[in-house]
């Protein structure tokens, strides 16, 4: 049975609506109010200016057949695929190392974290030059070390996907500090026990460090393979999706058919088919979650 | 404590009974005084003569207050479209971007202007703007928009490369039956030349940068129905006549040799790393570049001199190249059509076009303007005043305006295009392969273009 609000309890909780109000309107004026719209725009044919006029479930049917929609969605899987579990990885060995009892260490954690504050557009500037077959840095070294012809990067429709994972480890710095944070939570004594027992440094980290971060990095995993599927400063800036739809992100895809063709009703439909995907995986990785995820909170049974 | 309560509730009440009385308290004010807006792309050099324009129009007109709004080229589209969607379009917007006065018009965006030009004459003097110009804001007959400026195609280059290379200048007569493609060829190869030493070329000759429907048109044929230039949808492209086909599988196979047989043009690969450096033809790395007039806006790197020169026939009789008209349009939802068009014939007077010529590097649509334009051109060309004169009647009278402009649904279609002829450039697949592939990606692009519109 729900006891009677005491009247302080009544007139706090009609503070915090009279507070939260801005924000609920806010959510429901410029969140939930665009999704819904999106949802009704994704069965119509709407270029914007002229009314949308409904055609059910044309625009899903349009997308199966859309060569671009595959293409885009093996493009971004591509990447998503390479570049969440090596970024997980590296980031995790950077954060490792700098774990370790080190002088300067807040210098190191600035240097790496500082590419994360740099704005989108600027780094893919940047990258453009060192991408640039001619005149960037990496095909200088490439030759200057290795006597290596580097490719056309950007402009090859072999390498471009690759260029941009290679670009993606640029910003590896965000998650570097989470795992910091992480690691330094670790209990020594656990390493300690570890040691008496005889463990060497691989077992530990296999049976402690990797345990004990991972609901750290279930976090950064879905993380990343949400902000992979999202991908589009990157191939707005420097590619435009090409060459030849060699890096159409589902983004971009999604982007130029709303604004670029004004096809608002086909790039709902695209929206939404990518919450889904974007839903289901993070639905099947929680789900899986219970068979590698270890937290020391909750008990076995 | 309830009290308490009461008083906060209360002083919410003021805050927002406040914010919509003084905001009330403003739109009276604004109510005698018609607020027109206008859409504009932020250009560093256009943006700040049209706010001295809208200065003096507005200290003139004071029933009238013109006010603009800037924003990024690549946003002008999403703008228009998503103010228009919102219920408060700009009053006056024109193809800033990649949608043209055509796609407006489909959607029933712009006022047909005929009447009040008729009407306004006197004052608007439509038989000064270039035919062309005129043409190129007509959609099924109907005057769409009032161009305010153009650009030109004609053959931009550096004239102290010939000079170094010992080479005559290219004509300015656009009917000199000897000047042809070959010609230009031959001259682009003099023009290319590895200067280092390293085997690697650092001095192109030529960089031709017309699209698609540009070469066809060149070649002699043409990728769309005549009508579909007046306003009427495309159903499909126009290569499966022989003639057309064989106009654009011949250009593309001599834009291909340019690169990779004749060598004078840069790969894309390399045409991007001398882009990333500036405009081509400004870097000094190139001899040649047959494009629209904004290889020659801005500032002229001054260690060179410059030319303007006749784009050559690829066949023979056949010359048409584009022409870029910018059409003021009114929206058709606008509340104060009749203030707009004021600002409209105020922008297109010759005094504005006078002041926007001197500090922009734009042509006027006004044919009585071109002396002025030539005078402020002439001392950074190598050309004689008559010589630019001759080359601009030509710019003026073998062209069509440009197809982004007129098609409906264009940039979708050039998109679709560019990315299907990717593999020319990388020399994956033969021209022939590529364009029939091309043909067939683009005719699905225009299926779905007209499944998009209520046609009208």
């Amino acid at each position: 049975m729900k006891t009677r609000m005491s009247p302080m309890a009544k007139r706090e909780e009609r503070y915090f609506y009279l507070c939260i109000s801005p924000w609920i309107a806010g959510f429901l004026i410029f969140t939930a109010g665009p999704i819904v719209a999106s949802l009704f725009f994704s069965f119509c044919n709407y270029d914007v200016v002229t009314p949308p006029n409904w055609v059910g479930i044309q625009n899903y049917k349009r997308l199966i057949s859309d060569p671009l929609f595959w293409q885009s969605l093996k493009v971004t899987s591509y990447f998503s695929l390479v570049s969440v579990p090596l970024g997980i990885a590296l980031s995790l060995i950077i954060a490792i190392l700098l774990n370790q009892n080190i002088k300067g260490l807040t210098w190191f954690r600035t240097i790496y974290y500082m590419p994360s504050v740099i704005s989108g557009v600027a780094v893919a500037l940047l990258w453009m030059w060192i991408f640039n077959p001619e005149f960037g840095v990496l095909n200088f070294l490439l030759w200057k070390l290795f006597h290596i012809q580097g490719p056309a990067w950007l402009m090859s429709e072999e390498w471009v996907i690759p260029a941009l994972i290679i670009m993606s480890l640029w910003g590896i710095g965000g998650d570097i500090v989470i795992y910091l944070a992480g690691l330094q939570g670790i209990p020594t004594e656990l390493y300690e026990a570890a040691e008496i027992d005889g463990a060497n440094s691989f077992n530990k980290f296999l049976n402690i460090t990797i345990p004990m971060m991972s609901p750290v990095l279930l976090f950064t995993l879905i993380m990343g393979i949400i902000n992979s599927f999202q991908v589009f400063t990157q191939a707005y800036v420097m590619t435009r999706g090409g060459p030849h739809y060699a890096s159409l992100f589902y983004v971009l895809y999604i982007y130029q058919n709303a604004f670029q063709f004004f096809s608002m009703g086909y790039a709902s439909a695209l929206s939404w088919i990518l919450f889904l995907i974007i839903l289901a995986l993070t639905f099947l990785i929680f789900k899986s979650s219970p068979l590698w995820v270890y937290y020391e909170s909750t008990r076995e049974r | 404590m309830v009290r308490r309560f009461r008083g906060m509730c209360f002083l919410v009440v003021l805050v927002i009974a406040s914010v919509i009385l003084s905001s009330l308290v403003t739109s009276l004010s604004y109510a005698e005084k018609a607020k027109v807006t206008i859409l504009w792309r932020d250009d560093p050099d256009e943006v700040p003569v049209l706010d001295e324009i809208i200065k003096d129009f507005n200290s003139t007109h004071p029933n009238i207050t013109v006010e603009a709004i800037v924003v990024p080229y690549d946003e002008y589209d999403p703008k228009l479209f998503s103010m228009w969607a919102a219920g408060t379009p700009p009053d006056i917007f024109w193809c800033a971007a990649e949608s043209g006065y055509v796609d407006h018009a489909i959607r029933d965006m712009n006022f047909t202007l005929d009447t009040l030009v008729n009407r306004d004459k006197n004052v608007i003097n439509i038989k000064d703007f270039y035919p062309a110009a005129i043409e190129g804001a007509t959609f099924r007959g109907d005057l769409k928009g009032l161009p305010f400026a153009q650009a030109y195609t004609a053959i931009f280059y550096n004239a102290t490369l010939f000079d170094d290379a010992g080479i005559k200048y290219p004509t300015t007569n656009w009917t000199d039956k000897n000047w042809t493609w070959d010609k230009l060829v031959g001259i682009a190869k003099k023009l290319t030349k590895d200067i280092n030493g390293d085997g690697k070329i650092d001095q192109y000759g030529l960089l031709d940068t017309r699209d698609l429907f540009e070469m066809a048109w060149a070649w002699g044929g043409d990728m769309f129905d005549p009508n579909v230039y007046k306003g009427y949808p495309p159903e499909k492209l126009t290569l499966d006549k022989p003639k057309n086909y064989n106009a654009l599988l011949t250009a593309l196979q001599k834009r291909v040799d340019l690169v990779y047989k004749d060598k004078v043009s840069p790969t894309p690969a390399t045409q991007q790393v001398i882009e990333q450096m500036g405009p081509p033809l400004k870097t000094g790395r190139l001899g040649m570049v047959i494009s629209g007039d904004w290889s020659i806006w801005g500032a002229m790197p001054k260690n060179y001199k410059w030319g303007i020169g006749a784009v050559p026939y690829s066949v023979p009789n056949v010359k048409k190249v584009c022409l870029y008209t910018d059409p003021l349009e009114i929206a058709r939802t606008s509340k104060h059509p009749n203030e707009a068009w004021e600002f409209i014939k105020y922008l297109a007077s010759p005094s504005a076009q006078k002041k926007l010529m001197e500090k922009t590097s734009r042509i006027s649509s006004r044919q009585s303007l071109r002396k002025n334009y030539i005078e402020k051109i002439s001392p950074l060309m190598v050309n004689t005043k008559q010589g630019l004169d001759q080359v601009l009647s030509g710019a003026f009278k073998y062209c069509q305006e440009d197809a982004e402009h007129t098609v409906f649904g264009f940039y979708k279609l050039q998109s679709v295009w560019t990315s299907e002829t990717d593999p020319l450039w990388l020399e994956k697949k033969g021209v022939k392969e590529v364009l029939d592939t091309m043909i067939v990606k683009v005719n699905q692009a225009i299926e779905e273009n007209l499944k998009g519109i209520v046609v009208r």
